[in-house]
């Protein structure tokens, strides 16, 4: 699995680091992707999550309020942020702590979605930050490429991960 | 093998479509948005101070817990009435509601500054005893009393 993680200079501040994933091969990151894909429908509540995503990195931090919790697999720490509680549009990310997190897709759940399994798109989104999200983990987890900075704010290491387990076998 | 890899950090990213939304977005809205979070947060961070639950201060308040689920995820538009009663509850003032995290932490850091000047420079409690300073002062010593003018009284 080959993919660079990159810091987002608009979003990213002094209480908390945001990182996004570019998949290898892809000339913009799942962020980016996610706008692309919304914003035309959805412009303003693309713009206040983007609001939103600012005022988490440089003013308050990820606060337990303003996203939902374990949207995904038990433990992987995939969470989902909303524009208002009733809101339809989600953008998913992985929480570390309250200091780090790594946007990932999202979609908009639409009315008599109940979950993202329901939905061909957001199940899409879902699985693929959920193979990141292990990915990430286990590399973190093994610490041999990835970990964690002494303040435990930032990630170092291989981010622009051009290392495959796969390659390494062969 | 695994071998170790470059150690850094993560490159700054941005694009044309984050660049063009976010300049898009007049400064007033984005404002507004960051204001309803600090408030949420603050709220959050008073009542962890006061030890009280969400049901708790839905009780006091008499709102449901879903109306306070829905001010501290940051997306509510207060009232001046609404957040009044909050503060007045949480034994806060409206502006400590609307003061950001970077602002108290810096509050809290000029606080703890003054605090340690004043006992350094003004000395508000006695001193302790340091021979490497205070060599000549001696703080045993008979008091010097004249006892001229009582002895004239009494002659």
């Amino acid at each position: 699995m080959l993919y660079e993680i990159v810091e987002l200079q608009r979003f990213s501040g002094p209480v908390c680091t945001i990182y996004s994933v570019i998949p290898k091969g892809s000339p913009e990151t799942l962020l980016d992707e996610f706008l692309h894909e919304n914003s035309s429908l959805y412009g303003i509540e693309v713009s206040e999550l983007l609001s939103r995503l600012e005022a988490i990195g440089k003013s308050e931090g990820l606060r337990e309020g303003y996203y939902k919790s374990d949207e995904g697999r038990l433990g992987d720490n995939i969470c989902a942020l909303y524009v208002k509680p009733a809101g339809r549009l989600r953008l998913y990310f992985i929480k570390y702590g309250n200091d780090v997190i790594i946007i990932g897709g999202g979609g908009y759940k639409g009315i008599g979605v109940r979950a993202w399994q329901d939905d061909p798109i957001l199940s899409g989104k879902m699985r693929q930050l959920m193979d990141y999200a292990d990915h990430i983990g286990k590399r973190i987890q093994k610490g041999d490429d990835l970990s964690w900075s002494s303040d435990l704010r930032y990630l170092e290491g291989d981010l622009n991960n051009d290392y495959d387990e796969e390659d390494d076998q062969g | 093998m695994t071998t170790m890899k470059k150690t850094t950090r993560a490159r700054l990213y941005s694009s044309p479509i984050i660049e063009e939304i976010l300049n898009s977005i007049p400064p007033v809205e984005r404002e507004k948005t960051k204001n309803r979070m600090v408030i949420a947060a603050r709220i959050d961070d008073y009542m962890l101070q006061a030890g009280l639950s969400k049901m708790e201060l839905s009780r006091r308040l008499n709102k449901r817990p879903s109306e306070i689920t829905r001010w501290l995820s940051g997306t509510h538009n207060f009232t001046t009435d609404t957040l009044t009663e909050i503060a007045f509850e949480l034994k806060v003032t409206i502006a400590d509601l609307h003061k950001s995290k970077l602002e108290l932490t810096k509050q809290r850091e000029e606080t703890v500054y003054q605090v340690t000047n004043k006992v350094q420079i003004n000395y508000p409690i006695t001193p302790r005893y340091d021979p490497a300073t205070m060599s000549t002062i001696s703080i045993a010593s008979e008091p010097q009393v004249s006892y001229g003018k009582q002895k004239q009284l009494f002659a």
